[in-house]
């Protein structure tokens, strides 16, 4: 597990014990990647994050369209597990959980544990953060950025 | 077909002391239907007993036996009982420690009766 | 009854909170009047739950009465409250002796002799185990679960400390089960910690199939007893069996761990 924020590290270490979450990645919803476990290349991490933020986005605007408030959670299953699209405010931001788990454990227990992290990282998190906004046309450098720390490159 | 599972939980939060009753989906551990005491979330409960349930059946499985049909766990401060329905289906209830436990038994083995 | 003794009973019941019920006790254990010096042991429990001395004449009078197991109990709970407590000591290293754990024997009479050293009946009792010690090889340890069949008692790491299980077709599948076990051990565990339930005491469950019954105890916060039955066995029969096979391996587990 690798995080760019020392504060996110306590809450995503109890989450991998007790959801048995084999990847997970916790980003902006600009895609700039905070936290990673299991990914083992910084082409898969950057491609999930952007794939993920976009999915979160097109979801989010699909219910603005279709006026049906918040989505929640976006979910895939498939013959051998799932993937879990969570996004979860954190001060004035959303932030995106991408969980991808297997059939050692079940929806209903990422999702739990899910909450309690997101719960978690909230309480941890800085008061007095001031974030610099990331402009769409800065989401390339930030995730160059993000990815390089992530994997000490 | 959302009340008839509503109907199921509503009869089994008539027996005393019962906290929340849930069915529950348990290959993915979510709600299918609840009734829960104010302040008391069925989220954690629905996928907790799905997965003891998993567990149990596991071990009953490696020693030879078919999967549980009824699970009791007591505990300090009240008891937790769920009954598989199907592999796919779960109701549960958890209670507070002066429940009649065999009332309860008998509540949870009629509405998986009624579900099946 | 001597003159002692009616003097002693006398001003007990006079003042009930009297200490003197230690001096009676042991008074009436030594004559061998062990009924009356366990009611008289008991009751001054009852009045000083916490005084060390109270649960050492509970231990020897046990003791003398065969009873090994609830002495053991009495002077483990005399050495919480005062880990010095050298009657306790005395007495545990006399219940090892006489299980042929001289090793343990040793140790507790040296902890009491530090406590007392000029106790010349310890430094007896102290000589005779280290003459023993040519035997110093321990006996085989008594199971924890004595003979109850189709029973296990594993650790949360999945070791299996004791019994047997078998399977539906009659193998032995110890082994497996008790790596199983442990899983169910930390998810009751997990279950109850996040639906605020406190501690699990037991869990009971009906097989599909066999029809058979399984109840699981916790003898201590780090172990796990499973205990079947046959199909159509009360469940609050074999709960309460398991109850009594866990109390008999937590004294084991307080022992040998």
């Amino acid at each position: 597990m690798r995080a760019l924020e020392p504060w996110v590290e306590s809450p995503l270490t109890e989450f991998l014990a007790e959801s048995s979450a084999r990847l997970v990645l916790l980003m902006t919803s600009s895609g700039q990647v905070i936290a990673q476990h299991g990914f083992t290349r910084s082409l898969d991490v950057m491609s999930v994050a952007a794939l993920g933020a976009a999915i979160v986005a097109s979801t989010g605007e699909l219910a603005r369209v279709m006026d049906a408030g918040s989505l929640g959670h976006v979910v895939h299953q498939g013959k051998h597990g799932g993937v879990l699209l969570a996004p979860f405010p954190l001060g004035e931001k959303i932030w995106i959980g991408l969980i991808v788990f297997g059939q050692d454990t079940s929806l209903g227990l990422v999702q739990v544990f899910f909450h309690t992290m997101a719960k978690q990282i909230r309480e941890a998190a800085p008061g007095s953060r001031s974030d610099e906004q990331i402009l769409a046309e800065q989401f390339e450098s930030e995730l160059d950025r993000s990815l390089r720390r992530l994997f000490g490159r | 077909m959302s009340n008839r599972y509503d109907a199921v939980v509503a009869a089994i939060t008539r027996v005393g002391g019962v906290r929340s009753a849930c069915v529950v989906d348990a290959i993915d551990g979510i709600v299918v239907a609840e009734s829960s005491m104010v302040g008391t979330d069925p989220a954690p409960l629905a996928a907790l007993a799905a997965s003891l349930t998993r567990k149990l059946d596991g071990l009953l499985s490696v020693a030879g036996h078919g999967p549980p049909r009824v699970i009791h766990l007591e505990a300090e401060l009240g008891h937790l009982m769920l009954k598989p329905v199907s592999p796919e289906l779960l109701v549960v209830a958890v209670t507070d420690t002066e429940t009649n436990l065999g009332l309860l038994r008998l509540a949870l083995t009629d509405a998986a009766e009624r579900l099946e | 009854m001597s003159d002692d003794i009616q003097r002693m009973t006398t001003e007990l019941a006079r003042n009930p909170r009297s200490l003197i019920f230690l001096t009676l006790g042991e008074v009436l254990r030594q004559r061998g009047q062990l009924t009356a010096a366990l009611a008289v042991a008991e009751a001054g429990l009852l009045r000083y739950p916490s005084l060390p001395d109270a649960h050492d004449l509970v231990g020897r009078v046990r003791s003398d009465r065969g009873e090994g197991d609830e002495a053991f109990d009495a002077w483990t709970v005399a050495l919480r409250l005062n880990p010095a407590h050298a009657g306790a000591l005395r007495g545990l290293a006399f219940l090892a002796f006489r299980e042929g754990d001289l090793e343990r024997a040793e140790r507790h009479l040296r902890a009491a002799l530090s406590v007392t050293p000029d106790d010349p009946s310890l430094r007896n009792a102290l000589q005779k185990v280290i003459q023993h010690g040519g035997q110093r090889t321990l006996p085989d340890r008594p199971s924890p679960l004595r003979d109850r069949e189709q029973s296990l008692l594993v650790d949360g790491r999945g070791r299996l400390f004791g019994g047997r299980l078998r399977g539906v077709d009659g193998g032995d599948v110890s082994e497996v089960v008790a790596a199983e076990i442990a899983g169910v051990m930390r998810e009751a565990g997990r279950v109850t910690r996040i639906l605020a339930l406190g501690a699990w005491r037991g869990l009971s469950m009906e097989c599909g199939g066999s029809g058979a019954l399984a109840h699981f105890a916790p003898p201590t916060d780090s172990t796990v007893l499973l205990v079947m039955g046959e199909p159509g066995t009360p469940v609050g029969r074999l709960a309460l069996e398991a109850e009594a096979s866990a109390a008999s391996a937590r004294r084991w587990l307080e022992r040998y761990q």
